[in-house]
């Protein structure tokens, strides 16, 4: 009690303008000097055609598509592990719905269903049973992953549908990838309700301070609910994608698109204790991990080179982007 | 007589050239218990703080046994033997009771590589005992009651060999019984020589446990007397002075007594701290909660606000019931939380976000949020409460305590509340943001609104209250008119009980 009616120590004051520059834009600007420096490496290579490009643009869509889902539970303080094993479980379910002959529509939404349920178990074990996201997701990730090898015992499942196929294949509408135009409509839609629409607002309040959420009228487990309902459902159509992508649905989809995704958010420039998101961030950030991946195979670099490549260039980045510490 | 094992002399200290001690003194006799009093901001905590070495005194003179001291941390006041109770106890709550009490000066072998746990454990124990608790030296501390918590952070001052403790308000989260044992440990704790500095407000324990008072006010020791050869009156004179009703005027309002009233609460208790509080606002009137911290004067608000459940009893807002935080939020209350930082803002955020909050809907369009009737009702609000703030994306962490108050009391008044409850609302808050808010609360009440104040300033309570519940031990004591409050002295002695 006393300590409070005491003058504070002057807080310290940044120039706010320098700040601004490197800190909050570091993903812009590492996405810009990666570019500029695999054109001047590889450029002749083929790295700068425009397919190779569209190419980069087609294999990130599934990993941005969670990216945006992950973006939103991120800023609400928690965080989901289990959307890799979700994408593969939605993708499978789906095929399986086709194959049946449910057709695309019934296909669609058994997909779309398994990322509900998902995030709703997530959802309640998070706020009514009060446990960290981190271990329930963790959990799920295993049991899911485990749900998709067990189903059709690591069988691959191939989609023959011409709906399926046009909607989330791989061609192009022109010469712009299809999978890539979902990307960047989730991300649209994503940075709308993110930024402009009272829910985004709810989802930032309760990750920056969830008591004063409170105290403003917010229920936060309702917030945090949808959250997860977001990121499962995002898993989902991210799985669908990969069916689309391979004709195929297989159950090792999204193996460690956990990782690449909570990378993609935090390189982008949200905080990983919630309360401060971007979409437009993830997404360049989704599209630098993306680009490394394959600027490095075009070098000529194996997996495990672009692996240790890769992990430094997110540590490296992440801590420069970072807040001083108070 | 017993020869002073303390004196501090003199004592200046100031935060951004602003004096917070001015030739502040204190003395402590071997195996005293010594109260320190004074208003929050009197600079008690301060001067406490450059005895056990968080702060660096500006100029004056710190004597152990005689000797001049300088501490430059924590640790070497430590090492001097002095050591400090917190409020929140300092202790880690998944760690044992030996683990805590030995915790960083743990009894070694094999050149300090190892804990010797048996040893530890021991001597927990015999620390324990001596106390005459019954405490098992292995149980995890989130097992134990708030007063076994103290006793082990008292064991924890003595397994360092302290011989000054200083305890601040000790008996603030404790029961009757738990004061009790804490006394009796006082006095055992005396009779071994170890002196005592007890910081608290409630004076009725101070005359029962201390041998002399030390009461502060605006940064120096304006009395020190036996407890014997002193009265509460004189006491609470020092520690309010003579001008202090120069800063704040009391204006006399009319309420219209005729109107229904829009609060009604009827037997409300919530658990472990309220019990049956009854009482009635009318619009346009401002009613001042007078109590103690820890007499439950918090908990009765945020039950009526439904961020804490009430286990008996009803609110009711124009008649109709409200149940929950929902239901008192879209019924017209607002709540300017005690504590601004953790439940008032979010910090990060920008001072717009901050003040839409809790009005989120109002400010949707078509499902979007709209962004320029936002800033607009922000800038209305940062000219209205003349919050010091460059533009409406200034995060508020960055803004002075009185500019976050403003903009946590502006999240309310945007909604046109018909009760606004404010909690401490000038805590930590400049002198000229002060009589900002005041004027404020005043023009709120005018335009029809009920208002419930909270305030440990009495002075600040008497200005602005057209009438004053008193609350001691989760009760209400005694409801007065404004009018018949007779002086700031007589309601300091009211919510003594």
């Amino acid at each position: 009690m006393q300590s409070k009616a005491e003058p504070m120590p002057q807080q310290r004051r940044l120039p706010t303008l320098g700040r601004i520059s490197w800190r909050e834009n570091i993903v812009y600007i590492c996405f810009a000097g990666v570019l500029v420096f695999f054109a001047l490496t590889i450029g002749d290579k083929g790295f700068l055609t425009v397919s190779n490009l569209f190419n980069i643009a087609r294999t990130t869509a599934m990993i941005a598509v969670i990216s945006v889902a992950m973006t939103f539970i991120i800023s609400s303080g928690e965080l989901d592990l289990s959307v890799g094993s979700t994408a593969a479980l939605s993708a499978l379910v789906s095929a399986l719905a086709i194959q049946a002959g449910y057709g695309f529509v019934g296909g669609v939404i058994a997909g779309l269903l398994c990322g509900v349920a998902v995030g709703l178990v997530n959802g309640f074990f998070v706020t009514v049973i009060s446990i960290p996201s981190f271990l329930v997701t963790l959990g799920m990730m295993q049991l899911v992953r485990g749900i998709d090898m067990r189903i059709t015992y690591t069988n691959p499942v191939p989609v023959r549908n011409e709906m399926f196929d046009a909607v989330f294949g791989p061609g192009t509408i022109g010469v712009v990838p299809i999978l890539f135009l979902w990307a960047l409509g989730v991300a649209a839609v994503g940075h709308i309700v993110l930024r402009y629409t009272p829910f985004g607002r709810q989802v930032l309040a309760s990750g920056g301070n969830r008591v004063a959420a409170r105290y403003s009228g917010i229920n936060t487990n309702r917030t945090k609910v949808i959250c997860f309902l977001i990121t499962g459902m995002g898993a989902a159509l991210a799985g669908m994608l990969w069916t689309g992508m391979m004709g195929t649905a297989r159950y090792n989809f999204g193996e460690g698109a956990e990782l690449a995704a909570i990378a993609a958010v935090i390189l982008g420039g949200t905080s990983l204790f919630g309360g401060k998101g971007t979409i437009v961030g993830t997404f360049v950030g989704a599209l630098l991990i993306g680009t490394i991946n394959n600027g490095l195979i075009i070098m000529g670099l194996d997996v495990s080179e672009q692996m240790m490549v890769a992990g430094a260039i997110i540590v490296l980045a992440v801590a420069f982007g970072r807040k001083p510490a108070r | 007589m017993q020869p002073d094992v303390l004196t501090m002399r003199d004592i200046d200290k100031s935060f951004n050239n602003v004096p917070v001690l001015r030739r502040a003194g204190f003395s402590l006799r071997r195996g005293e218990c010594h109260a320190l009093m004074g208003e929050n901001g009197a600079g008690k905590s301060t001067l406490m703080k450059i005895l056990t070495g968080v702060y660096r005194r500006d100029a004056g003179i710190v004597e152990i046994d005689g000797e001049e001291v300088t501490f430059h941390a924590p640790r070497d006041a430590e090492a001097a033997g002095i050591a400090m109770i917190f409020q929140e106890f300092s202790l880690i709550p998944t760690l044992t009771v030996a683990q805590n009490i030995f915790l960083s000066h743990e009894p070694k072998r094999g050149r300090g590589a190892f804990i010797r746990d048996a040893e530890m454990v021991q001597r927990a124990r015999a620390i324990l005992e001596e106390f005459g608790e019954d405490i098992d030296p292995r149980a995890r501390v989130e097992e134990l009651s708030v007063g076994a918590m103290q006793m082990v952070e008292i064991a924890k001052a003595l397994s360092k060999n302290a011989r000054i403790i200083v305890m601040d308000e000790p008996t603030a989260s404790l029961s009757e019984s738990e004061v009790e044992t804490l006394f009796r440990l006082v006095r055992q704790l005396k009779a071994q020589g170890i002196s005592i500095v007890y910081i608290s407000h409630r004076m009725a324990e101070i005359f029962q446990i201390c041998d002399r008072i030390t009461a502060m006010r605006d940064g120096r020791d304006m009395l020190v007397a036996e407890t014997a050869e002193v009265t509460m009156e004189e006491l609470i004179r020092a520690m309010l002075g003579s001008d202090s009703s120069a800063t704040l005027e009391w204006i006399p309002r009319e309420v219209d007594q005729t109107s229904p009233p829009v609060l009604e609460v009827e037997d409300l208790s919530v658990a472990g701290s309220v019990r049956n509080v009854s009482f009635n606002v009318r619009p346009g009137e401002i009613l001042g909660l007078a109590g103690l911290t820890g007499s439950g004067r918090t908990e009765i608000v945020e039950a009526i606000f439904g961020v804490r459940t009430p286990t008996g009893g009803s609110v009711r807002i124009d008649g109709r019931p409200v149940r929950s935080n929902r239901d008192a939020i879209q019924a017209g209350v607002g709540l300017v939380p005690e504590d601004r930082r953790t439940q008032g803002l979010v910090l990060d955020h920008s001072l717009k976000d901050n003040v839409i909050l809790p009005n989120l809907r109002r400010f949707t369009r078509r499902g979007l949020v709209q962004d320029k009737a936002a800033r607009r009702a922000s800038e209305a609000q940062i000219h209205d409460l003349k919050i010091k703030s460059e533009h409406t994306e200034q995060e508020v962490r960055l803004l002075s305590g009185g500019n976050q108050q403003k903009i946590v009391l502006s999240k309310w008044l945007e909604r046109n509340p018909k009760v606004l409850i404010l909690d401490e609302p000038t805590i930590g808050v400049d002198i000229g943001a002060k009589s900002d808010l005041v004027r404020k609360i005043r023009e709120i009440a005018d335009a029809g609104t009920a208002v419930i104040v909270i305030s440990s300033e009495f002075e600040e309570l008497l200005a602005i209250s057209d009438r004053l519940l008193v609350i001691y031990d989760g009760a209400v004591i005694d409801d007065i008119p404004r009018n018949d409050v007779q002086s700031e002295e007589a309601l300091h002695h009211a919510v003594q009980g």
